[in-house]
């Protein structure tokens, strides 16, 4: 009483009419009512205490937002001045990832077999995790209209241009990974109907003379003893990348026979639990384990299985070529891989992330593969023209996911600034 | 600004929060004022102009009305255009038009318009302060930041309660910021972020889910589920954020009418629109039905009364069919149920098998109302009212899918607690009468607090499967 006394005496700084008044028969519940609202006003500026200046979040791999300016470059007033703010305080405040993660766990905790959020899905059962674009059809609105008949066609062009510049055009095409992963969740949970994407491979396959592979079956089989896909991230394992590897070299023999397939069993086998989806890159949780927003202890306990991890002495043999040693190749370029063993053929390769693991074992088959890295969702061949010119390689490989395949609607898009 | 979002609560209100808790009373209007405009220039500096054309608008208007009484009709009539007129352009212009060009008579274009944040709710306050100073309710105000403060007073401004000046003008000039106010302030405006973050958000996301869809590719089931989905979302989401706005108005002083009386407790339409947006019902019958005859004249024209005035509340929800077709079906309930004197319903029928039966009526009307109100089209609207009544049939091959897709224990969990918060269970829960009570109820609001920024935290995670880099 006497602490509430002196509590009363000091300056009347804070201007809340009987904030110091205890007086009161309830003078008990009224001192935790003052506890409460303290706490309250704490908790209120706790986010804005430290903020997150970094540029990059690699949780979310992207850009965080920028500090607003009051101008723009063309000295406009920026009338989005305020959502600017907000959006660069919201990608910045104070504990924002612990309570990104706090609000995963009590969402998807009390779930007893699947977590939805957005339009991913979470197999807590089978401790695998999906994401709607590889799963089809919600990438394809149902009430869009696809055209299945022109990316036939522009890979009909790109093959003739191929024939004419003495260039053997073959595109690997890989599966969906809900195909082969998700087959627990029960139909009409997640999976709809057919993808577009395998109507466009269909389609193609019937009526151009391209070269495609889709090892959709061989893939099937090989899954039913080791898996080729990762649960936790939407990337073929190094058994996927093989199994397509194998069926595309295999198509690739009946042109040039001399072209051998590395074996298997002369690789060094190993397991871990962990995602490794390009040589170059450190194991991780996985892309969308990673992107799922759930506690670090908590992705720790899906990682559940082993995955075969593929490992070669031939490796050491293999020369080469990063971007730092050509840094002006090309803007897409990732590597040129030298294997004098290889047989005597120049490869390019317009690939994207799936080819990563590819390259555990395609450089082996050639003398020389140039790797060029794509976006995944746009492929502009005419800014490839030039290059596979004067580069003039015998065989030509186009790497995509089924999902990706509408981008050869825009394969012969006139993009500004390109000729 | 949003109240869910992170530079409100964490930067608006805490700056704010101090501004006021420790400067003298005599400062706190301005810096209200101050503070309410930033509040909506924050997302929509332009359209600040239009709150300020509305409220300069009205100031006029209303000193012209309280010299020149004689005029005051004509005067009337002239203030309530000019502020009409701004909502009229912004929400209805293209409406009308569509609906113009449709009868193909000539064509108009379509103009691109962005609707400003809350006119509707300003535009009625503004003309609720015009219409007390005509029938001189009230004093006009000559001090034109206090009237400024009053339409735009950020708590009420973007989604109400609709206040009318009579209920406030004493409050702007006399009112304290005390503890007991700032407390019980505090935890609504917490009931209110919970219930929006926690229980709206998640109940939303299944009936955006379900209402995504075709009506002939959903089992009927799912289609109660959506539209009890969609029932809970829209309480919960309005509620919460007139908890949130008179918790703010408590913290600063002010206490606001309270807007939702646990609707969907209600046994008749009537009552209904007793307990439902209690400020805009309120603000119809003072400015609308009253001065129309009310149900003073004949039956008829009591009957026309209803009819105008749920007619004009359809209009003022939203620019489309399907508001309207909502405002005449409540307005259709209502008509009949005057017609079969609910009063003496209420009287009458009151043993338990009655007061169930009574109350499922209800519940159906205003759910299959809110299926109509959420619906893009009035031919979705009654494909999808078909199919809960069993009548558009379903074939199993076009149903994509189960149950599994739309609900698990978690939102299984947010429905019972959508259920248990509807009704008047919680009602003396800030009571605070017992310190076991109180110290339960503190520390579980604070973590309700702790957990509703971790869904607002949620909002803002954007991660992308490839680098953006």
């Amino acid at each position: 009483m006497t602490l509430l006394r002196n509590l009363e005496k000091l300056p009347n700084m804070i201007k809340i009419k009987n904030f110091f008044n205890l007086r009161n028969s309830n003078n008990v519940i009224k001192f935790t009512d003052r506890i409460f609202v303290i706490i309250f006003l704490v908790l209120l500026v706790i986010p804005v205490f430290k903020i997150n200046m970094s540029d990059k979040s690699m949780d979310e791999n992207r850009y965080l937002a920028k500090f607003p300016l009051l101008y723009n470059e063309e000295r406009k007033f920026n009338s989005r001045i305020g959502s600017d703010f907000n959006d660069w305080l919201s990608d910045r405040f104070f504990l924002r990832y612990e309570l990104i993660k706090l609000n995963r766990l009590y969402s998807c905790v009390p779930n007893i077999n699947y977590c939805l959020w957005n339009k991913d899905v979470f197999d807590k059962k089978n401790n695998v995790l999906g994401t709607y674009r590889f799963f089809g059809l919600t990438d394809f609105d149902k009430k869009k209209k696809y055209d299945i008949k022109k990316p036939a066609e522009n890979i009909q062009k790109l093959n003739d241009w191929c024939k004419q510049n003495n260039i053997k055009l073959y595109i690997l095409i890989v599966p969906r990974q809900s195909d082969f992963i998700i087959y627990n969740i029960p139909n009409r949970l997640y999976k709809t109907s057919e993808d577009i994407g395998e109507k466009i491979v269909k389609y193609a396959k019937e009526h151009t003379d391209a070269n495609i592979i889709y090892p959709y079956e061989e893939m099937k089989e090989a899954n039913k003893t080791t898996p080729v896909f990762f649960k936790t991230d939407h990337h073929w394992t190094q058994t996927g990348a093989y199994v397509g590897y194998k069926a595309l070299v295999q198509e690739i023999k009946k042109d040039f026979p001399d072209i051998n397939i590395v074996d298997i069993s002369e690789y060094n086998k190993s397991t871990n639990k962990m995602v490794k989806i390009y040589y170059k890159s450190p194991f991780n949780y996985g892309s969308m384990l990673r992107n799922s927003g759930l506690p670090n202890w908590y992705q720790k306990r899906i990682m559940d299985t082993n995955y075969i991890y593929y490992s070669t002495p031939k490796f050491d043999n293999l020369n080469i070529l990063n971007k730092s040693d050509l840094p002006d190749f090309n803007e897409n370029f990732d590597c040129i891989y030298k294997y004098d063993k290889g047989a005597n053929k120049k490869v390019l390769l317009i690939g994207n992330s799936y080819t990563g693991n590819l390259m555990e074992f395609l450089p082996f088959s050639f003398k020389e593969v140039l790797s060029l890295s794509d976006n995944y969702r746009k492929l502009y061949f005419n800014k490839y023209e030039k290059l596979v010119q004067s580069y003039k390689p015998d065989i030509m490989i186009i790497n995509i996911h089924t999902v990706n395949m509408v981008i050869f609607n825009n394969l012969y898009k006139k993009v500004k600034g390109e000729e | 600004m949003l109240f869910s979002s992170i530079t409100f609560i964490f930067v608006f209100l805490p700056i704010l929060l101090a501004l006021c808790f420790l400067t003298k009373q005599k400062y706190h209007n301005i810096i209200l004022l101050l503070a309410s405009i930033l509040f909506y220039a924050f997302g929509e500096p332009k359209y600040v102009l239009i709150m300020l054309s509305i409220i300069l608008i009205s100031y006029i208007g209303t000193l012209l009305i309280d010299k020149f009484r004689s005029f005051k009709k004509p005067l009337l009539i002239l203030t309530i255009i000019s502020n009409l007129s701004f909502l009229i352009y912004f929400k209805y212009f293209n409406f009308i038009v569509e609906n113009f060009n449709s009868l193909n008579i000539f064509h108009i274009d379509l103009i691109k318009i962005v609707m400003p944040i809350g006119i509707s709710f300003y535009t009625f306050q503004a003309l609720s302060y015009v219409l007390d100073v005509y029938k001189e309710e009230v004093k006009v105000q000559k001090n034109l930041y206090k009237l400024a403060l009053y339409i735009c007073l950020f708590p009420q401004l973007v989604a109400g309660p609709i206040i009318k000046y009579h209920d406030i003008a004493d409050q702007i000039d006399s009112r304290e910021i005390d503890f007991d106010k700032v407390n019980i302030g505090v935890k609504r405006f917490i009931i209110g972020l919970s219930k929006k973050m926690l229980i709206a958000n998640t109940l939303g996301l299944v009936a955006d889910k379900i209402f995504a869809q075709s009506p002939d590719t959903l089992p009927h089931l799912i289609t109660w589920l959506g539209a009890f989905s969609y029932t809970f979302q829209l309480y919960f989401d309005f509620s919460g954020y007139s908890d949130m706005a008179i918790g703010l108005g408590l913290i600063f002083g002010f206490k606001f009418m309270e807007n939702f009386n646990y609707p969907y407790i209600s046994k008749s339409i009537t009552e209904f629109w007793r307990r439902w947006h209690i400020s805009l019902s309120t603000w119809f019958k003072n400015y609308v039905y009253i001065p129309l005859g009310g149900n003073k004249g004949s039956k008829l024209s009591t009957i026309r009364n209803l009819g105008f005035v749920f007619l004009l509340t359809g209009i003022w929800h939203g620019a489309a069919w399907t508001f309207i077709v909502w405002g005449i079906w409540h307005g259709a309930f209502i008509i009949i149920e005057k017609l079969v004197n609910i009063k003496e319903i209420d009287e009458k029928y009151t043993k338990i098998w009655q007061l169930i039966l009574r109350h499922i009526y209800c519940i159906l009307i205003f759910t299959i109302g809110w299926v109509i109100f959420r619906s893009e089209t009035l031919n979705y609207a009654v494909n999808y009212i078909a199919n809960m009544f069993f009548i558009l049939p379903v074939n199993e091959s076009d149903v994509v899918y189960d149950i599994g897709y739309y609900v698990d224990v978690y939102e299984i969990i947010m429905f019972v607690s959508a259920i248990l918060c509807s009704m008047p269970l919680f009602k003396n829960i800030l009571d605070g009468k017992t310190l076991y009570k109180n110290i339960c109820v503190n520390i579980w609001l604070l973590l309700l607090f702790v957990l509703s920024t971790s869904a607002i935290a949620m909002n803002t995670y954007n991660p992308f499967i490839y680098f953006r880099f």
